[in-house]
């Protein structure tokens, strides 16, 4: 299936990309409603991501367009927007869209809203169900903003199960048998890691351990305790890609 | 003068950075941030037109521009201020202004955000009053946020 995603913003337009890539969709990318009206006659995409402030041709005007082109009228369109205001919101769902978001927004909104908008099954896609041929990563913090960090610096790199609560993170290691389980220091990590490697089956996994710098001189703690790596918080891409390696 | 409630503004940057980002920012206190050198620095200015008339500006220094352009690509911070940067800090400013908005009575919308790099300067509004300016850190860096209000219109 393919995606059309129309924004100015290239930063934009990469995180959707990565977003989206566990769902293994083919992405195009429109810098403006002009250019985006162009991809769009030219490849007859499933779904445009449309955003609504855009240079040369906004989104509001490249969706009347859009419907104005017989093939395209029933296209489906997810409108991203930095403004929730209702009036704009109303007038954009008369010209007739399937759903939309207001940024900033989390990567588990925009799958959800792109698998429910093209009815794609979640056990037909690779997150987090294992079948991507990617290593399989858990990660336990209970901070919101740690989990989404890591899903997206391994968006596409790894096939990623991200939780904050230590019996769900339990459940997902039984379930999906993860190569490699990343525990913040806070979540009773020792703990944590004898039972995923006796009662969860993962004697063979790569853990690693989660803390912030002021936790550094328990390092050689962690290690005895089993740990394979210790990765302090905030991280970057690069050490978190890394720490997956080994 | 017109008493907006900067709390609505702390909160809506706060949310961009968490989201976006995966960033704590926290209020400066008042404070200049101690990395904002005076001459050299980048502004970024979205404007609201409508019920309500004025802008949103973020302003920081050239590093931490760069490193935050860094962070939202999950790459090295760029050596200097290209267009990756000018994306990222145009955006972050669009969407806090986008979420600062909702706050303002009646109905606005956002302009396309513009962006100035150099040295020596200042942004402001023909006949504006600025209204806040936010001086908030992450990780020690500094950037501050401001509300320019165009005088003589709702």
């Amino acid at each position: 299936m393919k995606v059309l995603t129309v924004d100015d913003s290239r930063m934009i337009r990469t995180l959707i990309r990565k977003y989206l890539a566990s769902l293994k969709l083919e992405i195009l990318e429109a810098a403006d409603g002009q250019a985006g009206l162009e991809v769009a006659r030219n490849t007859k995409p499933d779904l445009v991501i449309l955003d609504i402030n855009m240079p040369v041709m906004d989104g509001t005007e490249m969706l009347r367009e859009l419907r104005k082109v017989p093939e395209l009228s029933k296209t489906k369109v997810l409108m991203l927007t930095a403004e929730s205001a209702e009036k704009l919101v109303l007038e954009v769902i008369k010209i007739g869209i399937s759903d939309y978001i207001v940024k900033p927004f989390e990567e588990d909104v925009l799958i959800k809203k792109v698998r429910k908008i093209l009815q794609i099954d979640p056990s037909q896609s690779e997150e987090g169900n294992g079948e991507s041929g990617m290593t399989k990563v858990l990660v336990l913090d209970d901070n919101e903003s740690i989990l989404l960090v890591a899903r997206r610096f391994l968006a596409g790199v790894a096939d990623v199960l991200t939780t904050s609560r230590p019996e769900k993170a339990l459940q997902l290691a039984s379930q999906h048998s993860p190569e490699v389980v990343l525990l913040d220091l806070q979540t009773d990590a020792f703990k944590m890691l004898n039972t995923m490697k006796k009662e969860s089956g993962l004697s063979a996994a790569r853990f690693v351990c989660l803390a912030t710098r002021s936790a550094a001189d328990k390092a050689t703690e962690v290690q005895e305790a089993g740990f394979a790596d210790v990765l302090y918080k905030p991280f970057d891409k690069e050490t978190l890609t890394k720490a997956i390696q080994g | 003068m017109e008493v907006i409630n900067s709390d609505e503004l702390t909160k809506a940057v706060q949310q961009v950075f968490s989201s976006l980002l995966g960033l704590q920012l926290v209020d400066g206190n008042g404070e200049r941030p101690p990395d904002f050198p005076p001459d050299r620095k980048v502004s970024a200015a979205v404007g609201i037109n409508g019920d309500w008339n004025g802008a949103v500006v973020f302003e920081c220094g050239t590093g931490t521009a760069c490193h935050l352009a860094g962070v939202m690509m999950g790459s090295q911070a760029p050596a200097h201020v290209d267009e990756d940067v000018k994306d990222v800090i145009g955006e972050i400013t669009n969407m806090v202004a986008g979420t600062f908005k909702n706050c303002l009575p009646g109905h606005s919308i956002l302009t396309l955000p513009c962006f100035i790099e150099g040295s020596d300067y200042s942004m402001d509004i023909i006949q504006g009053q600025r209204l806040i300016s936010q001086p908030m850190l992450y990780e020690g860096k500094g950037i501050v946020l401001s509300v320019i209000k165009a005088n003589g219109r709702h």
